[in-house]
């Protein structure tokens, strides 16, 4: 839940206090990269995202809800699928159910190719944004199912079944990898 | 998987369920195999992800986010003082425009009462029919029968 040194900081911000501002994305730009490198993966995008996300802050209302981080992460995914409908459009008309609706794959790293080692961007590439988004909060940033449905605007049965088709579906990618790199 | 309590596999893991649940599932869980190797199999898919390390953030991330936050604040101070400035010159034109008009000294019908006034008084006969009677002249027109009656 907010509290109210975040409430307060909200309000300065809203007050066009610059302080106000800089500390708030001093304490969650690191997180929200974090999170954004999951969803679009490394580069300008994770940037964008990042960027677009406190700038939209200005234009959303905190209610106190849920935690601060909780609510910026809401942001972030939003901007995030606000992002993919606009390329969407712009690249091709893409179908709006899973991978195919999803951003850009996000590269495999060097690491993972030449090692064998899956990481995080190569096992979450190819999910749709959905998929991924629901993996990230909970496996990585450790969201509770109501977290999740809160940042994702989502029925609480809607996460856990999105949460166990990512799930499946991430296994079955990393099985398939493994067997890959058997000799 | 066959088991009846295959969907609650993830809840548990992910401490989603009540209490009572959670310790029925416990107890099951000594019990069943299946249920046993799909926790398994979640909780190293899991230690995969959260093993991976984080993206680095570039380090003037920050830094751009203010700048352009101030930038932008900049830009929006500088589109409210040009409307305000549109908005002022509006007024300032309208009421320029819009002044002699209401000026009760000069107004066109305030001239037309005066010439009907001087007419009526020095030439009580005379037409005055464009103008409607107003008390001005009604009064003149009365001074003036009451002149030429006293003749």
């Amino acid at each position: 839940m907010g509290n109210d040194s975040d409430i307060d900081l909200l309000r300065r911000i809203g007050r066009g206090d610059a302080e106000a501002f800089a500390r708030l994305v001093a304490d969650h730009a690191r997180y929200l990269y974090g999170v954004a490198h999951g969803l679009v993966g490394r580069g300008p995008d994770a940037e964008d995202l990042v960027q677009e996300t406190f700038l939209a802050v200005l234009k959303s209302r905190f209610r106190g809800e849920s935690s601060l981080r909780t609510w910026l992460v809401a942001i972030l995914v939003r901007q995030a699928a606000m992002m993919r409908r606009t390329r969407s459009r712009r690249l091709s008309p893409l179908s709006l159910d899973g991978a195919a609706g999803s951003i850009e794959p996000v590269e495999p790293s060097h690491e993972s190719a030449t090692d064998a080692r899956l990481d995080l961007a190569s096992l979450l590439a190819g999910l749709s944004l959905e998929h991924r988004a629901v993996l990230m909060l909970r496996e990585i940033e450790g969201l509770s199912y109501d977290q999740i449905a809160e940042a994702l605007d989502l029925p609480r049965g809607t996460v856990e079944s999105r949460l166990h088709r990512a799930r499946r579906e991430l296994r079955d990618r990393a099985g398939q990898s493994e067997r890959m790199e058997r000799p | 998987m066959n088991c009846v309590f295959a969907d609650k596999v993830e809840a548990y893991r992910d401490n989603e369920l009540s209490p009572e649940q959670r310790a029925a599932f416990a107890r099951h869980l000594g019990q069943c195999a299946d249920c046993a190797r799909e926790i398994e199999a979640f909780d190293a898919l899991s230690q995969r992800l959260r093993a991976t390390p984080r993206a680095a953030m570039p380090d003037d991330l920050v830094e751009r986010i203010i700048e352009r936050h101030q930038e932008r604040g900049e830009r929006g101070l500088r589109r409210i003082t040009g409307w305000m400035s549109a908005a002022a010159a509006g007024v300032l034109v309208a009421s320029l425009v819009g002044w002699p008009r209401e000026s009760p000294g000069i107004a066109a019908g305030s001239v037309e009462k005066v010439k009907n006034w001087e007419l009526v008084a020095t030439n009580p006969s005379a037409p005055i029919a464009a103008e409607p009677q107003n008390e001005l002249v009604q009064v003149a027109q009365w001074m003036a029968d009451g002149l030429m009656s006293e003749r």
